[in-house]
Order: structure tokens, then C-alpha cells, then sequence
């Protein structure tokens, strides 16, 4: 144990440096075979307490644990949750004075009762209601055999169900006479989850987020066996009492089993493969199959094992050891961990490393792809991606960008900050490689995104049947152009070549000039005019150009104007929700035909003159127009490749209500 | 002087109130610009302009939920606030926000779609335009990626009725998915697209290895691309798949999908097209002789995107434009050279010639399955139409396909016309 212990704890010990953000979870529990099974149920319980409490107050607030009463007794926390939800929970216990009761059977007096109240309060109330949320959720429990159940502990934060993430940190301990496994898996599931989301999961999706920690029967597991829980995970989430998760691109697991024989253990293994190849195969070939198979493996596990069942030596070797380092890791042939310094002076050979390589670049990966594209997309943004956590809006790949971001962020704040550096510090540069191509495997599933298939998604085509057409002539549109009557232009028409391109030269006296310019343009539009008839109305053509503002006051372009500059986008602010309100008698519709028509062209005028290359009057922004200077022209230019990934990003979600 | 294909070219002038909002890419005064652009060229003298009628809910629901279809009429920016749950289901304000006249808007560009493929149908026109659509992202149930209404499913939908097969192409630099996905599962429609695909580049779909599902089994192509592809790779790889698509699926009407974000130098793209290279495409596709729908989509830096369209409205109209833009009310914004193309852009060009082979073989594979199993009744529609037989490695295969096309067009119909022979032939070598 001592050996992979080490492993695990390293990392767990490595990531809450990190920061500010160390609201982790961690779920470290380090028992031992022999140890009291209940004292390490407990020992589990407080550390999620501990965990769960650093996490809501964002480290600002310390609570002792296990806190104290006033006479220096200590509270078991676990005691108390459980007596209190057997009784009914917390609101029940309140509204009929039972906290003197619960104080008695936690094994304290009665006139701890309103103490032990506030300490629920203090420590239990918020996560008690957190599970309690999630209760309704589909059981997790799955019996395995006479004396093996399981019991698990399935943090789940989902976005609603179409969503492309999930986070499912599943803590699946079986608990047998003798036996006891326990993984920890946090599963990201990136894409359309349809196809990933395991059974014990699927009755979730229809809420819009869940978070699921089920620790029901806890108490009743005690009953048999050895609890051994070793398996480390490092979970995080932005803000717990934010409704909107983000996601943890993390995979991990471990296994562990007591004294199973050598075939559960390999069993184990082998669904772990089993789980990754459905995902696998799922990308290959139907999406339903992987559903299917998902779900199979979840109900049947046993059976389903080895349908289906593809070899793949790297990994089903990496986690043999796993299991092995598991069933006895006192075992001398693991050995003991170096120093993290010196992992670096270790080949590849080397299991442990192999497994820390997996583990790291399984993280690092998604980290490095989108952090390049991610400081330059703040920038221009100007808007931190956390603000996006506040909003629903981090959850769909289709809102992409944002999502991504905090995704990516969230990976790397949460357990390796300056990841790639580290890993490459770490394990020397060559190694990454490996990594990488160890973990592909599951880094593929993730960044792949499906087509979602069923009746919500696809077209109603119906079979091709040559007699079927029906004609539909109605409503083929209204002709505009050419006009039935013709009017008597048509000499005009006729005279001109159609698909000239600009005067070259004019009778003008000054070529070019201000004057000529406008000249030719209100020419060719009078020409057009007299052409076109009425289409010339229907296209609103009258309506185009500069002449708009013929229709507007001076007053009224100065403040048109200044309420512009006054918000810029880029702060934020947003002037089409100023300028409504300012002109009142002014409907939207010639608003948007001045701010395009006028204040654009004139903009566009200005630069023109100003900064005659790499103009953008797509940047509704204002600090690009008063950078005057080329090169700050180039430096915005430079961002787009980068800045194209969010495509359709738009900056201004806040502003949904701004047009009213 | 008419094309000898007659076209149908949509345009409503009141796409032109239509704004997204501040600092949204997405601006329609590009339609408004594009048609200037257009008429300034004189080009309505070649075509008829129509004006779509409103597409009516119900129509819309012929591919869209009714609930969906219901909610975006309901809407409006005063009313967002009642409807939280009901916005986050549909995938509504944020990239999709909600604006006064959306459903209008809607309406419009749907409705030119929907014309535009019933006057196909009604053989009123050979070639039918609708800049203002292409909105390919748009899902049945809810908004995706500035798309509200797929029109493009809408029209093919329509195109269905009288053709056995629809052949959709997608030159947008985003991944055509949201007809894609509509189409999944048909071998009525073949979707093929070429996009940027990685880098979590929006929508993230859109893999060489999705190829559709149940009879729609290698019905759907998807050609990912990465940065900076060039003129002659796509025009090359576009070229080879296209015709051999065409020639093994026999469509009955093609849609094309004229996305302006593929140009260089696009807000959103990150494609080193010029116009010439993306026009290019659409006079591929015109060569083949069939009903064509052509719509509009992405593109961010307008004045591009009015450029472009209108090279290829000239293109479907058979006639070269010059380069010197006409006087017209946004001159402006065509400064500082006030020139019609637009140079292909310089970022690095990421797709190498084994990647891109790569690509095309696979696509090819996929191809040649469809062969073998044909899941359509070809024999039905006989091809009226001439395929050319594309060599990717011909040094100028537009030379020897002319002359072929021109063969056909004599036989075929003596209302042969000059124009066919003025092809330039500046194509870097297919």
C-alpha cells in the first residue's frame, strides 16, 4: 500500500497548492487492511466535510475539525449526520425539538442539543442538503453478490441533458466479507453524453444539474468486511453553490481490492477496459451501441465483461499493476516511491512512471491545446471566463469558447498549475510523448464531439415517391425585378453596358476629389433610381448610404455619437441599450439604419484617411478606431486566426435584454 | 444580353433593420451591401429579383419542433426575462440573442430558401440565389451558432419533392452540422462539407469519420480542414470530391452553401482563400448543369462578404466583373482600393499534402462503399446532365472539361451562348 499510498498522496498534496482556487475535494482516505472499517468510513466522511467546507467558503473561514464543544468534547460529525438524517433530516429535527435526542444518541448530554444544532448547521446543513438533492437520483447500489455490495459515492454535476459535460466523480466501493474495492473516477464527458452516460447515471440527465453524492448505506456496509479505500481524486468546482458546473477533464482511476481472487481482480480490470472501449467503440461505430454497451456494463458488469473485449496490451498492463499494487501494496517488488525530483532520473520502464505519465498528460493535454487560444480570446474579450461560470453558459460546446476556457482553466488551476512546464520539469521532455500517447486513448473520447441522433434531431424525409410530388406553386415569391410594365427608362438601360466597373475618368475637374466622388455616387444612384422603378423602394435603396442622415438633426448624430464613445463594448457597456433610451421618438429600425449607414460609413471614412490598411469595421469597438497607429491595426489583425476558434462567439451575452 | 440559365436572385430590403446587437459578428447589412454591390455591377439586368414571401410557422415546422418554431415567433426582448428555462433550452442569448424583428428576419431568409426551391422545382429558373440564407447551424429544436431556422434543411426539404437525390455542399468554414445532423440518417440527401475541423474550432463536429448513420450511411462527407488552406489545395481537393461525388451519387438538385468565412482575412475564419478561389467553387458546381440553390452563410468582415457574393452572383450570371468597384453608397467601405478581389491571405498553411491525401483518401473509401451499395433507386432519374471526369492530376482539367461541356451543350440545346467559351482560365491548375 505504503507504495502507491505515496503516489497518490503527492498529487493530492501537490494540487491544493495551488491557490486561491484550492477548493478541492479531496477525497484521500488512507485506511488499511486492518484498520477499523468504521473509523476509516468516518475518516472518509470528515474528509469530505473538511473538503466540502473549504470549497464553499473559498478557504476564507476555518472550522476546526472535528469541532469542539464547549466543555472540549469533540463532535463526531459522522454520528451526528447520520442520527440526524435517520430522524428525518434537519428541518424535521428542528420543527420537533428533537436536538436533545440527537445529542443523546451521538453519546453527549442533553443540553448539547441547540450546540449540536448549530454545529449541523455550521458544518453538515449544506452538504446534507446537497445529497439530499440528489437522493432522488437512481440508487446507485448494485448488488454483486452475497457478501459483496457496493456501495458507492457518485458526485455528479451535470448541466442539463443535452449538455456536452459531465462530471462524474464515482467513488464505487465494494465492500465484501473480506474485500473491498473502491475507485474513483471522475469522467468528463465532453461530447453529446447520450452515448457515454453510464446507466446509473441516465435517470439524472433530465435534471438540469445535479449534484450527486450518495452515501447511502454507509452505515450498513460497515457491517462486513474491511473497508480499504485508497484512491486519491482531486475534484473541484468553481463555486458550490453555483447551479452551473464546470467541468473536470480528469480521468482516473484506481482500483483496489483487498483479498479478491485473482479472477474479480482481474474482472475489475478488465471493466475498467470494458468502460473505455465502449466509449471507444462508441466513436467507431454507433453511437447507440456505445449507449448500450455503457449500460450494460453498468447493470451486468460481470457478464459483459468480456463481450466485445479488445485488446489493448498498454493499458490492460498498466492497470494490471494497478490492481496489483492494490491487492498488496506492501508487496516489496512495487517498492517505494522516489522523490517527486527525481522522477525524471527514472526510465520509462518504470510502471509507477508510467502510470504518473498517463495521469499527468491525461490533464496537461487539454490544458496545453486551449490555453494559447485562451489568454488571447481574454484579451480581447476583456472579460474573464469566470464570468461565464455565473451563467449557464459555460456548458455546451456550442457556446464553445467559454465552456472550453473555464474547462481548460478549471484542469489546470485545479491540479497542476503550470502543468506542462511541471510535467516536463518532471519527467524530462521525450516523455511527453509516451504520456500523450498512453493517455490518447481516453483524450480522443473526449475531444470528440458526436452527432446527436433521435427524433429531436433529424429531418422527417419521406420515401421518394416519383408520383408523389405535389406541385407547389403558391408562394414562389413576389417578383420585384424586372417590372412587368416597363417603364419608359428602359432607353437608359439599354444605353449603359451592363457590368461596368468604375469611371476611370471623368469630366470632373478634380479627379477624385471630395465633390467628384460624391458626385458619381448620387449619379449612379439617380441612374438607378429612374432604372429600377419601384424596386428601387422595395429594396429600400432610398434608405442606403450616407443620405440617411438627411432625415436626422445635427443634434441628434452629435448625441447619436457621443453615446457611443461614452460605451464602449469593450468596457462592457453596451450603447444600443443608451441610445434607445435617448431617442425615444426614433424607432429601431432607423436607428440601425443610421449606426450602419451613417456612423459606420463615416467611421469607416475617418479611417480611411487615417489608417489605410487592415481596417476592420466589423469591431463595433471604438478603442480600435482611436488606435490610430498601424502596428496597433496589426496587433489586432494578428489575434483573429486565434481569435476564430470561438467562432461565433459573441461578447455581449450579458446583453440580452439590452435591445428592448 | 441574358445567361442562358435562367436565375432567380432573393432579396428583401428589410433584412437591412436587422441587427444582433453590438459587437455581434453576425451583421445582415451585409446582404444590404452585397445586393448594392450588385446592382451597382448592373447585375439585375441579367436576372429576376424576387422577393420572398414570410415563411408561415407552419412551414418552418416542417423541419423544426412546432414548440421551437412557436417560441421564437412568441419572443421578444421584452419578454426574455419570463422564459429563462425555456431560452436555455433552445439555446437562445447568447450567441443566438434575442432581437426585436428575429422571427421576421427568420422568416425572410427562410421564406427566400424555401421560394428559391420550389421555383427550382417548378422549373422557373435553373439557378436560384438567396444570399440571405445558408444559416446551416440551426438544429431542430433549438438555435446554434447565429442560425434560428435551417433553411437550408427547409429548402432541400422541398427540393425532395421532386427529386430523388439532393446533393448539399458546404464551402463555410464552419462545419455544415446542423443539415448534417438533420440528414443523418438518409441517403436522400448526401452532405458534404469542408471546414475547419480541431482546436475546438466551433461546432466541434464535423470529422472525416462521421459519415452518417442507418440508411444515411455514407451519405453524410465531411472534409476537415486545418488553418490556412490555400486557393489551390481546396480548390484541388474540392474539385476531386465534388465530381466524384456527383458522379457516384447522381444527385437530382444541389444546394450550395457560399459561406463568405472561408475568405483570408475573415473575422471568424481562418481559411487564406481569395474570393477567385472560393468563386471558383461555385463555378464548379454550376458546370454540372443542374438545378442549383445557392445561399449565402457565415462571413464576418462585410465588406468581403458583399464582395464576394457579388464575384459570384457575376459568376452564376456567367460574367466577369471588374475589378474597380463601381461609385456606389458604400464605396466607403471598400477603401482603400476600392477593388473587387481580395488577395488569398498569408497565415501559415497548416494542411500538408500528406494530411490533405489523407483526407481525400478516406473520403474516397467512403465513396466507393456507396458503389457498392447503392441505397437509392439511381436508375430513377436518369442523369440529364454531364459529368465531367475530374483529373486531380491533369495539369488544367477546366480546359479539356469545357470543351467536353461545350460538346454536350450543342447537342443538348442550340441555345448555346458565347459565354460558356469566356471561362478564364486562371485556375492554378484544378
Amino acid at each position: 500500500m505504503a507504495g502507491f499510498s505515496k503516489i497518490a498522496d503527492g498529487f493530492a498534496l501537490d494540487s491544493p497548492e495551488n491557490v486561491d482556487f484550492s477548493e478541492d475535494l479531496v477525497v484521500c482516505s488512507k485506511g488499511s487492511f486492518e484498520g477499523d472499517k468504521k473509523e476509516s468510513v468516518e475518516c472518509m466522511f470528515n474528509q469530505v466535510v473538511s473538503a466540502f467546507l473549504s470549497e464553499r467558503c473559498g478557504g476564507k473561514c476555518f472550522k476546526p475539525l472535528p469541532p469542539m464543544l464547549g466543555n472540549g468534547q469533540a463532535v463526531d460529525l459522522y454520528k451526528l449526520y447520520v442520527v440526524v438524517r435517520d430522524k428525518g433530516g434537519y428541518e424535521f429535527v428542528s420543527e420537533n425539538g428533537m436536538w436533545g435526542c440527537v445529542a443523546k444518541e451521538c453519546g453527549l448530554s442533553l443540553e448539547f442539543g441547540s450546540c449540536l444544532k448549530l454545529v449541523y448547521v455550521k458544518y453538515l446543513d449544506s452538504i446534507g442538503e446537497w445529497m439530499e438533492r440528489t437522493v432522488n437520483g437512481k440508487d446507485l447500489k448494485d448488488k454483486l453478490g452475497d457478501s459483496e455490495e457496493v456501495h458507492s459515492v457518485n458526485v455528479m454535476d451535470s448541466e442539463s441533458e443535452k449538455d456536452g459535460e459531465r462530471v462524474h466523480l464515482d467513488l464505487e466501493s465494494k465492500l465484501g466479507d473480506s474485500e473491498a474495492v473502491q475507485s474513483v473516477r471522475v469522467r468528463d464527458f465532453e461530447s453529446d453524453t447520450r452515448g457515454f452516460i453510464s446507466g446509473n447515471l441516465g435517470k439524472d440527465e433530465k435534471d438540469g444539474e445535479q449534484l450527486h453524492l450518495d452515501l447511502e448505506e454507509t452505515k450498513s456496509n460497515i457491517t462486513s468486511g474491511e473497508m480499504l479505500c485508497k484512491g486519491s481524486k482531486v475534484w473541484r468546482f468553481a463555486d458550490l453553490d453555483e447551479a452551473k458546473r464546470n467541468v473536470i477533464n480528469m480521468l482516473f482511476e484506481s482500483s483496489e481490492e483487498g483479498e479478491l481472487d485473482e479472477s474479480k481482480c482481474q474482472n475489475e480490470v478488465q471493466s475498467s477496459v470494458q468502460l473505455h472501449e465502449n466509449e471507444r467503440i462508441g466513436n467507431d461505430k454507433k453511437i447507440d451501441d456505445a449507449k448500450t454497451c455503457d449500460v450494460n456494463f453498468n447493470n451486468n458488469r460481470t457478464e459483459d465483461v468480456n463481450n466485445r473485449k479488445r485488446k489493448r496490451e498498454g493499458i490492460q498492463g498498466i492497470l494490471n499493476w494497478v490492481a496489483n499494487v492494490a491487492k498488496d501494496p506492501c508487496n516489496p517488488i512495487v517498492g517505494s516511491l522516489p522523490e517527486r525530483s527525481k522522477w525524471k532520473y527514472f526510465g520509462n520502464d518504470q510502471r509507477w512512471k508510467q502510470i504518473l505519465l498517463v495521469r499527468q498528460a491525461m490533464m496537461v493535454k487539454r490544458t496545453a491545446s486551449s490555453s494559447v487560444e485562451q489568454s488571447i480570446w481574454q484579451k480581447k474579450q476583456k472579460m474573464h471566463p469566470a464570468m461565464y461560470e455565473d451563467h449557464s453558459v459555460s456548458a455546451r460546446l456550442s457556446r464553445g469558447l467559454s465552456f472550453k476556457k473555464s474547462q481548460a482553466q478549471l484542469c489546470s488551476e485545479t491540479a497542476y498549475p503550470g502543468m506542462q512546464g511541471d510535467l516536463e520539469d518532471t519527467f524530462g521532455r521525450p516523455n511527453l510523448r509516451l504520456a500523450e500517447s498512453l493517455s490518447g486513448l481516453w483524450i480522443k473520447n473526449f475531444n470528440r464531439k458526436r452527432v446527436p441522433v433521435g427524433e429531436y434531431f433529424q429531418a422527417e424525409v419521406p420515401e421518394w415517391d416519383e408520383k408523389s410530388c405535389e406541385s407547389d406553386s403558391k408562394w414562389l415569391g413576389t417578383r420585384v425585378w424586372p417590372q412587368e410594365a416597363k417603364l419608359s427608362c428602359n432607353s437608359l438601360i439599354e444605353r449603359e453596358r451592363t457590368g461596368l466597373g468604375r469611371h476611370d475618368s471623368c469630366g470632373c475637374e478634380f479627379q477624385g476629389s471630395f465633390e467628384c466622388v460624391r458626385f458619381h455616387v448620387s449619379e449612379k444612384k439617380i441612374r438607378l433610381k429612374l432604372e429600377l422603378g419601384m424596386a428601387f423602394y422595395h429594396w429600400h435603396i432610398d434608405k442606403m448610404g450616407e443620405e440617411v442622415a438627411f432625415s436626422w438633426n445635427k443634434v441628434d448624430e452629435i448625441k447619436f455619437e457621443a453615446i457611443i464613445k461614452l460605451n464602449p463594448p469593450s468596457e462592457g457597456k453596451c450603447f444600443w441599450e443608451e441610445i434607445h433610451k435617448l431617442f425615444p421618438y426614433k424607432n429601431r429600425e432607423q436607428l440601425v439604419s443610421y449606426y450602419f449607414n451613417v456612423f459606420l460609413l463615416r467611421r469607416r471614412g475617418q479611417q480611411n484617411r487615417s489608417i489605410p490598411i487592415d481596417i476592420s469595421s466589423d469591431d463595433d469597438d471604438l478603442e480600435f478606431e482611436t488606435t490610430t497607429n498601424c502596428s496597433g491595426q496589426r496587433a489586432v489583425k494578428s489575434l483573429k486566426p486565434n481569435y476564430c476558434s470561438p467562432k461565433k462567439t459573441h461578447l455581449n451575452f450579458r446583453g440580452n435584454s439590452r435591445m428592448g | 444580353m441574358r445567361s442562358k440559365d435562367k436565375i432567380s436572385y432573393f432579396y428583401d430590403g428589410d433584412v437591412g433593420s436587422v441587427y444582433f446587437g453590438p459587437n455581434h459578428p453576425m451583421k445582415p447589412h451585409r446582404l444590404c451591401m452585397t445586393h448594392h454591390l450588385v446592382l451597382s455591377y448592373d447585375l439585375h439586368k441579367k436576372m429576376e429579383i424576387y422577393r420572398p414571401h414570410k415563411a408561415y410557422p407552419v412551414e418552418l415546422a416542417q423541419f423544426h419542433s412546432a414548440d421551437y418554431v412557436e417560441f421564437l415567433h412568441r419572443i421578444n426582448p421584452d419578454t426574455l426575462n419570463l422564459y429563462p428555462n425555456e431560452l436555455a433550452k433552445y439555446n437562445l442569448g447568447e450567441d443566438c440573442p434575442v432581437f426585436e424583428n428575429l422571427f421576421e428576419f427568420c422568416q425572410i431568409y427562410a421564406g427566400g430558401t424555401i421560394d428559391a426551391a420550389r421555383r427550382l422545382n417548378n422549373q422557373l429558373c435553373d439557378i436560384a440565389i438567396n444570399w440571405a440564407g445558408g444559416l446551416h447551424h440551426a438544429k431542430k429544436c433549438e438555435a446554434s451558432g447565429f442560425c434560428y431556422i435551417n433553411d437550408l434543411v427547409l429548402g432541400i426539404l422541398e427540393l425532395l419533392k421532386y427529386h430523388a437525390r439532393v446533393l448539399y455542399i458546404d464551402i463555410d468554414v464552419h462545419h455544415g452540422d446542423g443539415v448534417e445532423e438533420a440528414f443523418y440518417f438518409t441517403d436522400r440527401v448526401m452532405t458534404v462539407s469542408f471546414h475547419k475541423y480541431g482546436d475546438l474550432f466551433f461546432p466541434g463536429t464535423g470529422e472525416v469519420k462521421e459519415i452518417g448513420e442507418r440508411e444515411g450511411k455514407f451519405y453524410a462527407i465531411n472534409v476537415p480542414l486545418k488553418d490556412g488552406i490555400d486557393d489551390a489545395s481546396f480548390n484541388r481537393l474540392f474539385k476531386t470530391i465534388i465530381s466524384k461525388v456527383v458522379e457516384t451519387y447522381l444527385p437530382g438538385a444541389i444546394v450550395l452553401q457560399c459561406g463568405a468565412d472561408s475568405l483570408a482575412g475573415d473575422r471568424l475564419g481562418c481559411f487564406n482563400l481569395s474570393i477567385d478561389g472560393h468563386a471558383e467553387c461555385v463555378r464548379f458546381v454550376k458546370k454540372f448543369n443542374l438545378p442549383l440553390l445557392v445561399t449565402g452563410g457565415g462571413g464576418y468582415t462585410k465588406e468581403n462578404v458583399a464582395r464576394c457574393w457579388a464575384v459570384e452572383t457575376g459568376v452564376l450570371l456567367d460574367t466577369e466583373l471588374p475589378n474597380e468597384i463601381p461609385e456606389n453608397e458604400y464605396s466607403k467601405y471598400f477603401a482603400p482600393d476600392y477593388s473587387l478581389k481580395i488577395p488569398g491571405g498569408h497565415i501559415e498553411n497548416l494542411n500538408s499534402k500528406s494530411y490533405l491525401g489523407t483526407i481525400k483518401m478516406q473520403v474516397m473509401e467512403n465513396l466507393r462503399s456507396i458503389q457498392h451499395a447503392p441505397g437509392v433507386q439511381m436508375q430513377e432519374v436518369p442523369p440529364d446532365f454531364y459529368i465531367p471526369d475530374f483529373d486531380e492530376d491533369e495539369q488544367n482539367p477546366d480546359e479539356r472539361m469545357d470543351q467536353q461541356t461545350q460538346d454536350k451543350h450543342i447537342q443538348r440545346d442550340d441555345e448555346y451562348y458565347e459565354g460558356d467559351n469566356d471561362n478564364d482560365h486562371n485556375i492554378e491548375g484544378g
